[in-house]
């Protein structure tokens, strides 16, 4: 099996094993959850890293389709997200409910990580994109 | 001259209105609220930017107010572009938060906005700043865009 070296695996796998390092220093010195967090974020990327270092380039170059897909689901899942941030100050700011940002936080991130990738789906279904 | 030419955009009329009147009432105690802070003024403001956008937009002729494919395709770009910075953003709040409430990461007064947000409540909370980074880094990326031509 042949592995690319190129820079752009060069500077994905450094990353990543930077993210691995940096885990386990903020582990020595920091005793946190963030540094488990890097480590486990560290190796899911190397792995990727090295999957992708078997492919040929154009592997994965994205045709006109697909990037018209991805911005066509991040248009709307920007537009959710947004609506979705307003709402909370909204709520946050006229009324005597106190949202916390370490709950409203995560559900900002899970709103629009999920339109996004359920637009993407239905829009990959869809067909046309006009 | 003909007021009204586009039936969609009285719909911005009547929302601006709407805002207007519920401003008002607002303001004049008729709607009771239960915050800190009172939206009579806020909504009353943003009333009157929609109705005269609505106002602008419907002597407008269609075509003139209608956006192209060029531009459609540039705010798509945008947009989604924006997507991700604001993912980026707010998983770097949320990190920033768990840190500080856990005490793991002492900063200090440093980030005085973040760190105690009840000092400046209204116009640096957390959302509102998600809120301004959305805004510049659409009108930022919508100047690059504009600049660099080819949309592919």
């Amino acid at each position: 099996m042949k592995f690319r070296k190129d820079k752009y695996i060069l500077r994905f796998m450094s990353m990543s094993i930077g993210m691995i390092v940096a885990g386990i220093l903020l582990g020595i010195f920091v005793p946190s959850f963030a540094g488990v967090g890097l480590i486990m974020a560290g190796m899911i990327l190397s792995v990727m890293g090295v999957y992708a270092a078997t492919k040929p380039m154009e592997y994965f170059m994205p045709d006109e389709r697909i990037n018209k897909n991805t911005d066509k689901a991040g248009h709307h899942a920007f537009w959710i997200m947004v609506n979705v941030v307003i709402i909370l100050n909204l709520i946050d700011t006229f009324t005597s409910v106190s949202i916390e940002y370490n709950i409203a936080g995560l559900l900002i991130l899970f709103i629009g990580i999920y339109s996004f990738w359920i637009l993407g789906w239905f829009y990959n279904k869809k067909g046309d994109l006009e | 001259m003909k007021l009204i030419n586009n039936k969609r955009y009285t719909v911005l009329l009547v929302l601006g209105l709407l805002d207007i009147m519920i401003g008002l009432a607002e303001m004049l105690k008729i709607i009771p609220h239960s915050g800190t802070t009172t939206p009579g003024v806020s909504m009353m403001g943003a009333g009157i930017i929609i109705l005269i956008l609505g106002l602008y937009l419907s002597k407008t002729p269609e075509s003139e107010s209608m956006p192209d494919e060029r531009t459609m395709k540039r705010d798509m770009k945008v947009q989604s572009t924006t997507f991700g910075i604001i993912l980026a953003y707010v998983t770097v709040l949320l990190l920033m938060d768990v840190s500080w409430s856990s005490n793991s990461i002492n900063m200090g007064d440093f980030f005085l906005i973040f760190s105690r947000p009840e000092d400046m409540s209204v116009l640096f909370s957390r959302y509102m700043s998600i809120i301004f980074v959305a805004i510049i880094s659409v009108v930022a990326l919508t100047f690059y865009y504009n600049k660099k031509g080819d949309l592919e």
